[in-house]
């Protein structure tokens, strides 16, 4: 399926594409992460947040529901952290790391 | 009559090896059991591509790897469990068995489900630690210091990792070290009182004659070499130790033929098991370390001292019991 970020707002839901495999490098998966693209053959680096956002949508979830938890974890102003949040969402839809399901 | 001839058994990565060429590296083997048989044959490479110009080639497909080594063989390497060695004519032995010992090895020990790093490793006092690095990076030459220290020898060049339910740990290889006649100097021994590893290579071949683990150990520390002014160990971001993990991923140097038939995403996945289990830092030292024992102390003391924020929890709670019990 072919990643439309132009569609990818708040009340999109994503999730971890199948075409990929991902590894936690901390013990207790608080901590970075590394992303391997089976289709392209290259890997990414995640760092904390990165991380943390990744581990949550490994089930499909909303934009939003992912946005409260970071929310709820880390002192950032909302409209900060969803800027931040629907660039990177953005950047892996791109490189075929998740999918956009729009209702 | 039917002559039988007579198999030569060794052990080595806990694997009882049957061949049928001498392999007098390896430690003594048990005759009734062959894990991995190692014998002469032909190697049909009428599938692989045509003729390249380079000293060193590889294919794989299914179970089989195939390494080629011109004016020397073919090795290929059947489901963890049979070398076929199909040499050219004339080959030395001793070059056969530097791809037997080596490159084949370690492709039966990646098919038997082992995570296989380009390291060498010791075991002090029961922790032991791998020094991951390409060639002529001194890894071997840490190893056989540390060895002359006292410390139990495990693997030099091919390490190989068990990844399952428990902590990873290396397996015992079998007590030969390669090493560089600068190397050899830097721990006081004369390049020219040992064989060379083949006629026409400057590395020796040095076996120990104790000092050797006996059974697999509780890997503790990867450490990726550096050269700098000071010895010292340096933390790494944990991904920048699983990037060094996956570049000394032993199956690299056989280029991109390899990952026709690997699970690469286990590969990916193990690197990362890896990578969280096993603290991976940087040990930082001299190009060229003095010609004294005082310089390998050095760097025992700092790996000692950097294995010690593991073993001292272990104290501490061994404290708490002896207490414990005192008090009653």
């Amino acid at each position: 399926m072919r990643p439309d970020t132009a569609k990818l707002d708040s009340s999109s839901t994503v999730v971890a594409s199948k075409a990929q495999v991902s590894a936690e490098l901390t013990a207790d998966s608080s901590g970075q992460a590394v992303i391997l693209n089976l289709k392209k053959g290259i890997y990414y680096e995640l760092n904390d947040v990165g991380a943390s956002i990744w581990r949550l949508i490994q089930e499909p979830r909303s934009v939003d529901s992912v946005l409260e938890a970071l929310l709820a974890t880390y002192e950032v102003s909302r409209e900060q952290c969803e800027a931040d949040l629907l660039d990177l969402l953005r950047e892996m839809a791109g490189q075929g790391l998740l999918e956009i399901r729009n209702a | 009559m039917k002559t039988e001839l007579k198999a030569h058994c060794g052990r080595a990565y806990g694997l009882d090896i049957e061949s049928s060429l001498p392999l007098p590296e390896l430690l003594p083997g048990d005759q009734k059991n062959s894990d991995v048989r190692v014998l002469r044959g032909r190697v049909n490479l009428s599938g692989v591509p045509a003729e390249v110009d380079v000293d060193r080639f590889f294919w794989a497909d299914g179970g089989h790897a195939c390494h080629i080594v011109r004016g020397v063989g073919s090795f290929l390497v059947r489901d963890g469990s049979e070398v076929v060695v199909d040499a050219e004519a004339g080959a030395p032995e001793e070059l056969l068995r530097l791809s037997i010992l080596g490159p084949a090895l370690a492709l039966a020990l990646q098919q038997r489900g082992h995570f296989v790093l380009h390291a060498s490793s010791v075991s002090m006092d029961g922790q032991a630690v791998a020094f991951m690095g390409a060639h002529a990076s001194g890894k071997s030459t840490l190893a056989a210091g540390l060895h002359r220290l006292g410390h139990s020898f495990v693997s030099d060049d091919v390490t190989a990792v068990i990844l399952d339910g428990s902590h990873p740990r290396v397996v015992p290889s079998f007590p030969q070290l390669k090493l560089w006649p600068d190397g050899l100097r830097q721990l006081g021994v004369s390049p020219e009182g040992l064989p060379r590893v083949h006629p026409q290579y400057r590395k020796r071949a040095l076996r120990l004659g104790r000092g050797f683990a006996a059974s697999p150990q509780r890997l503790e520390r990867l450490y990726a070499l550096s050269v700098g002014p000071r010895i010292g160990v340096e933390t790494l971001p944990p991904t920048e130790g699983f990037a060094e993990i996956l570049r000394q991923w032993y199956g690299g140097r056989f280029g991109t033929e390899l990952f026709k038939v690997i699970d690469v995403g286990t590969l990916f996945r193990h690197a990362g098991q890896l990578a969280r289990e096993v603290a991976v830092k940087r040990l930082v030292r001299p190009a060229s370390l003095m010609q004294d024992s005082a310089s390998f102390r050095r760097i025992e003391r700092t790996i000692l001292e950097d294995l010690g924020e593991t073993s001292g929890a272990h104290a501490r709670v061994d404290e708490h019991r002896g207490s414990s019990r005192d008090a009653r």
